[in-house]
């Protein structure tokens, strides 16, 4: 057929001049989304799903730079002296869980020279001989690391005192004449250099007296205070100083750890958990979403290709099908982890291998029943290729069910590699994720039940509103629930 | 029926053989599995080199693994455990099996009783607790269920001494408190199961008491009560009744995660031990475990539904 060319200019309206006695519409039209969408309004629980939902994902991209700092692996120590801290916030005191307080067991002796008011008794066990006491962790590791007193020789204990290198002592000693703080209370050599004055002092007063006796003691007192000076001095030779630091504000001036407050506590080895938490959060929706988008599109191609040719192609990806469901992913995600090692791409790699097959079976089954629609055929008489007969005509009438399966299939994998992470299966290493802060505390549920908490509300509260958001979706997009609701 | 039944059973002898061989192949071509498997003693090195056939072709290994497995009548050997790996499985399924069993069949008439309620209640008061409920267990992960209540249960109310279950020699001692100490995971379980059981019951019912034919029945003076046992339930227990049946195999493959958190001694440990310490030969025989297993339910689920649905006719296609 051979196409001529019109001139625009030729073409007249033939209704121009006649009054049209429809009447136009004066409302908007209803397309299949808007409906949805009205319908999905309706349900509340489902709206209130996707507003904690979409904070949840706001909070897990934002929510790690609420917390500035962290010590990384080369300080170590440092941050090991803050593990394990519990929940504390000045805002929410009241509520118990963020009061700052631990219960800790002992001897009697270990909490006998705590300042007063610091601890408060819980109960004595008769049998072991030990209390339980309350305190609040963070006054009392303020206290264990500067000014704690030994039990025994009634003098400072050895965990009062910190060893300093030559550079942090150097830093902590200008940050001191620079802001006028007090950060270390005893300096063990420079304090042994001025006792030892003084009693040499004292030594040359007692040989003034003549008393033979004071003179010994004198002697012996100098003998003892110059050993004291000389270890305190071989050791910083060698780069140790040994002092007694008030430890929250030397993290301050040597860490910018303005104020140690950690709101969901804090874990086994002094990291936020506040931070952890959104990481892993960061994670295990990072890895849902791209496994939710390689399965859709691998799915929903290859389901649109078996279901619309049929035929020996469809035969084909059926049995290839079958023998890929039949893998127990169990199977597949160990495997590829041996093989592999343990990254996000494998764990995701494991989740593509067999997760698009639901997907392409019900695309396929859509397209089975759409393809020998009226108006499929009416696509076809006027020309449309098999291409576009697929995506413009046969794909949106089955893309409000792929929809509301892939929505409910995104948890799905939450939960599975959650679980996963949770057995010590999925492991990546230095990258932290839900599961496994629920697999480490679980461990230490005894004594800081925090850190199982915060993570398991975490997943809970995102697998509850995935749902409820799903299933809002799903009868928003199910037509036969139109109206029925009323 | 008969014909379909082979036919069937012949299909997952094929799917099974394919999955195992791939399984196989890929366990095999692990760069660490000679290290793994072989260990360090030169001696048993040579004896199990020469009995897997290594340097020969993987698919000749493959067979002659199989042989292997045919002539000592058992799965081989785990050199990590040095033990036999059949013993292995005989000792460790008994224990799934009885932690799985009583809450399998305990949350059946619950799951399919509140199921019924919801459905008849539905959109009432009723129906919007259960429906909570459904909602929470079902999307909150079971490990998460397992340690909360491990916490209240053992150190806030202290009704429980430890949060584990016992061991067997504790059990014999003490077999009051052993029975208690199954009582979590037990109960996760149920909980677990009956949520699923609730929902799925709940669906199917709503959707056939809205069919046509309850119409009728009502309409032809049956009472509500008869109407809904006689006609609604038997159409709504016919998709429900194969997943069930089909679970009874199930029962006899642990769960990873609740025997991980309460340290139950079963096949869902000995796993995770499996894959912690690079057992391979115990890994290989698990997996084809869990294979096999995964596909008798599929088989199954499949043909319940030509024993309980009339409607549906095995291998009638063809004729």
């Amino acid at each position: 057929m051979s196409q001529q060319k019109i001139d625009k200019s030729k073409f007249v309206l033939i209704q121009k001049q006649k009054t049209i006695l429809d009447e136009t519409f004066k409302t908007k039209p209803i397309g299949y989304y808007k409906d949805a969408w009205y319908r999905f309004k309706k349900n509340k629980a489902s709206v209130v799903a996707a507003i904690i939902l979409v904070s949840l994902m706001i909070m897990a991209v934002i929510g790690p730079f609420f917390v500035s700092y962290e010590l990384d692996d080369q300080h170590a120590p440092w941050a090991q002296r803050i593990a394990d801290m519990p929940p504390k916030s000045d805002l929410l005191d009241f509520i118990p869980l963020w009061s700052g307080e631990k219960e800790l067991t002992g001897d009697v002796q270990n909490f006998s020279n705590l300042p007063e008011g610091m601890v408060e008794l819980v109960s004595f066990n008769q049998i072991t001989n030990q209390v339980t006491v309350k305190v609040d962790y963070y006054e009392y590791i303020a206290h264990k690391y500067s000014s704690i007193i030994d039990p025994v020789t009634q003098d400072f204990a050895p965990t009062a005192y910190t060893n300093l290198t030559a550079t942090e002592y150097a830093n902590t000693l200008q940050s001191e004449t620079e802001f006028g703080v007090t950060i270390i209370l005893e300096d063990v050599l420079v304090d042994a250099q001025a006792d030892l004055i003084l009693l040499e002092e004292a030594l040359v007063a007692a040989q003034a007296g003549g008393n033979s006796n004071a003179i010994i003691a004198a002697q012996a007192a100098v003998n003892a205070k110059q050993r004291e000076v000389d270890v305190a001095q071989d050791e910083v030779d060698a780069g140790i100083y040994t002092v007694r630091l008030d430890y929250y504000e030397f993290l301050k001036y040597e860490y910018d750890i303005d104020e140690v407050r950690f709101f969901f506590g804090s874990d086994g080895s002094g990291r936020d958990l506040f931070k952890e938490l959104w990481q892993g959060a960061r994670v295990s929706l990072l890895i849902s979403f791209s496994v939710a988008a390689i399965n859709i599109v691998i799915g929903v191609v290859l389901g649109s290709i078996s279901g619309y040719y049929g035929g020996t192609v469809d035969l084909v990806m059926e049995r290839v099908s079958e023998i890929l469901a039949g893998l127990p992913f169990l199977a597949i995600l160990t495997l590829l982890l041996l093989r592999f090692g343990n990254s996000p791409f494998v764990v995701v790699l494991a989740f593509t291998m067999t997760g698009w097959l639901g997907i392409s079976a019900l695309t396929r089954s859509q397209f089975y029943r759409y393809k020998n629609r009226e108006y499929v055929l009416a696509a076809r008489t006027l020309g449309a290729g098999d291409r576009r007969i697929m995506y413009r005509h046969i794909f949106p009438s089955a893309v409000g069910t792929i929809i509301t399966r892939v929505i409910l299939y995104i948890p799905g994998v939450i939960f599975t590699e959650s679980t996963f992470s949770f057995l010590g299966i999925i492991n990546y290493g230095d990258i932290i994720s839900v599961g496994r802060l629920m697999s480490n505390g679980q461990l230490v549920m005894k004594s800081s039940f925090y850190q199982l908490l915060f993570p398991a509300i975490f997943i809970s509260l995102l697998m509850l509103s995935f749902n409820l958001f799903g299933n809002g979706l799903r009868d928003a997009f199910n037509p036969s629930l139109r109206g029925v609701e009323e | 029926m008969r014909n379909y039944v082979i036919k069937r059973l012949l299909l997952i002898w094929v799917t099974a053989s394919i999955i195992v061989f791939l399984v196989f192949v890929f366990i095999k071509l692990l760069p660490q599995y000679q290290a793994a498997v072989l260990g360090v003693d030169p001696e048993i090195r040579i004896i199990l080199e020469e009995q897997e056939g290594y340097g020969k072709p993987v698919v000749e290994q493959f067979f002659i693994w199989i042989q292997n497995m045919v002539r000592e009548g058992g799965l081989g050997r785990s050199l990590k455990l040095k033990r036999d790996i059949g013993d292995i499985l005989v000792e460790k399924i008994p224990v799934s099996f009885r932690l799985n069993v009583f809450p399998y069949f305990t949350s059946i008439p619950v799951g399919i009783g509140l199921g019924i309620w919801a459905a008849l209640k539905k959109n009432k008061v009723t129906d919007h607790i259960i429906s909570t409920g459904v909602i929470f267990f079902i999307s909150v992960p079971s490990f998460v269920v397992g340690t909360m209540m491990q916490y209240y249960v053992v150190y806030v109310w202290k009704w429980i001494e430890s949060p584990f279950v016992f061991a067997e020699t504790d059990f014999i001692a003490d077999p009051v408190n052993g029975v208690l100490s199954y009582l979590m995971p037990m109960l996760v379980l149920f909980v677990g199961i009956v949520a699923g059981l609730t929902r799925v019951m709940r669906a199917e019912l709503t959707e056939v008491l809205t069919s046509e034919f309850m119409l009728l029945s009502r309409t032809k003076g049956l009472t509500q009560r008869q109407s809904t046992v006689r006609h609604a339930l038997r159409n709504a227990l016919v998709p429900i009744a194969p997943s069930l049946i089909g679970g009874l195999v199930s029962l006899i493959s642990g769960s990873l995660i609740i025997e991980r958190i309460f340290r139950v001694p079963g096949i869902g440990g000995v796993y995770l031990d499996a894959f912690n310490n690079f057992d391979y030969s115990l890994l290989m025989a698990l997996l084809m475990f869990y294979t096999i297993i995964g596909l008798t339910a599929t088989l199954v689920v499949d043909l319940s539904y030509g024993v309980i649905d009339p409607r549906i006719r095995m291998g009638a296609g063809r004729r």
